[in-house]
């Protein structure tokens, strides 16, 4: 198991590694300048916080990739789906409703710099 | 005449296109008013965001209930993530007042409508019971006569075995398909897990499903989620790396894993190429439709 496991936890490390780069604070470094102060973990799970992001920035957890459009006219279909990718207003009426949720803020996202701030 | 409005979710419109494309297909074929529920957003995962705000999971998914109350139509998934969301939203805005205010007003404030009168149907059901095994029947041109293990999925278990699970295996048979009973049918793809165990997730999971594909020689691998067919995909990417590096041949890979629109678009009689079947396979399927032109 240990040998074989190598590909699913490097799968799993990469996506621990997306939510660094969206993480503005390091808690490791934080710790050092105030060694006495409670520490503020993300309320955002950090596996989860890729998705989160992306659910911010395009309303889906899944971005249309290049790869996607071509697929999708060579099945037949319209290149871009009928979801908020083509209707924007959806994505800015959800970005309305986080806010108004105080979403943003427990996850202390910031959704100008879109990064987590913890 | 019911109007029914699909809700893609986030999976499939660009990981299964030929999906999309396939449910299209089948849908018009069987002569419902079926189009695309426009605008919406991710259904929205309820494993994620019930347990870390369930007031913004409840508000967030009725937002999606909100477009079909504005689209005046049938809310249709075929995911079972989306529909579980979507059914269990709605389920909470009959029973909880509280809620219901909640969320009525959270909608109001971006201009939205409370979904009052909104369905919300599986595709499973609106295939079952809206459409009828017998129409199913009648519309199939040939049998497939192929042998699957199939993957149901955990939420679609949350009306009992009875129901969707049952529609789904019937409707299977009823397009030829002889269907594999395995050890494994009960387990979750693991879609979940990942985030917390991807190693049982990936190992103990998918690969354990479809291993067993494998040595019983089924054809394929049938499913109906979304949510589940995205953790097979990516295990299978996992998977095959892994046994590229070793020089192997990978088992797990070599099962296709097959929607159930698309088996019933070939029964029906379009063609692989109608619906763009070969494309952005997690599993390579021309074993599959070699057989299918055989027969």
């Amino acid at each position: 198991m240990s040998e074989r496991a190598s590909g699913a936890k490097l799968h799993w490390l990469r996506l621990l590694k997306a939510a660094e780069r969206l993480t503005k604070t390091k808690l490791s470094e934080e710790i050092q300048v105030h060694p006495w102060r409670r520490p503020l973990p993300s309320e955002a799970p950090p596996p989860a916080k890729p998705a989160l992001a992306r659910d911010y920035e395009v309303g889906l957890v899944y971005p249309v990739t290049d790869e996607a459009i071509e697929a999708r006219a060579a099945c037949g279909l319209p290149k871009i789906p009928p979801t908020a990718h083509l209707y924007r207003d959806s994505v800015y009426e959800k970005r309305r409703l986080l806010e108004a949720l105080g979403v943003l803020k427990r996850f202390q996202f910031n959704g100008i710099e879109r990064r987590f701030k913890y | 005449m019911k109007r029914y409005g699909y809700f893609l979710g986030c999976v499939m419109p660009v990981k299964m296109p030929w999906a999309e494309k396939a449910v299209m297909l089948v849908a018009k074929h069987l002569g419902l008013h079926f189009d695309y529920l426009r605008g919406t957003t991710c259904c929205i995962r309820p494993g994620v965001w019930k347990p870390l705000d369930y007031d913004a999971w409840l508000t967030l998914t009725s937002y999606n209930l909100a477009l079909a109350e504005e689209q005046e139509v049938v809310l249709v998934d075929s995911c079972n993530g989306c529909w579980i969301s979507h059914y269990e939203t709605l389920q909470e805005l009959r029973e909880n007042s509280e809620k219901r205010e909640m969320v009525a007003s959270y909608l109001k404030g971006i201009g939205k409508p409370f979904p009052e009168h909104v369905e919300v149907r599986h595709f499973l059901q609106v295939l079952y019971e809206d459409v009828g095994l017998e129409k199913i029947k009648r519309k199939v041109k040939r049998k497939l006569n192929l042998r699957a293990t199939r993957h149901i999925g955990c939420h679609a278990r949350k009306l009992g075995d009875d129901v969707l699970p049952r529609y789904f295996d019937e409707i299977l048979e009823a397009l030829g398909v002889e269907i594999i009973d395995t050890p494994y049918d009960k387990m979750c793809c693991g879609l979940l897990l990942f985030l917390a165990d991807p190693e049982r997730s990936v190992y103990e999971r998918v690969e354990r499903k479809l291993n067993y594909a494998y040595e019983q020689e089924a054809d394929f691998c049938a499913l109906i989620c979304s949510g589940c067919y995205d953790q097979f995909d990516r295990a299978v990417r996992i998977l095959r790396k892994e046994a590229e590096a070793k020089g192997e041949l990978p088992k797990a890979c070599s099962v296709p894993v097959v929607h159930l629109a698309e088996l019933m678009a070939l029964a029906f009689g379009y063609k692989p190429e109608d619906f763009g079947m070969q494309h952005l396979r997690c599993t390579p399927v021309d074993r599959l439709l070699a057989k299918l032109q055989g027969c």
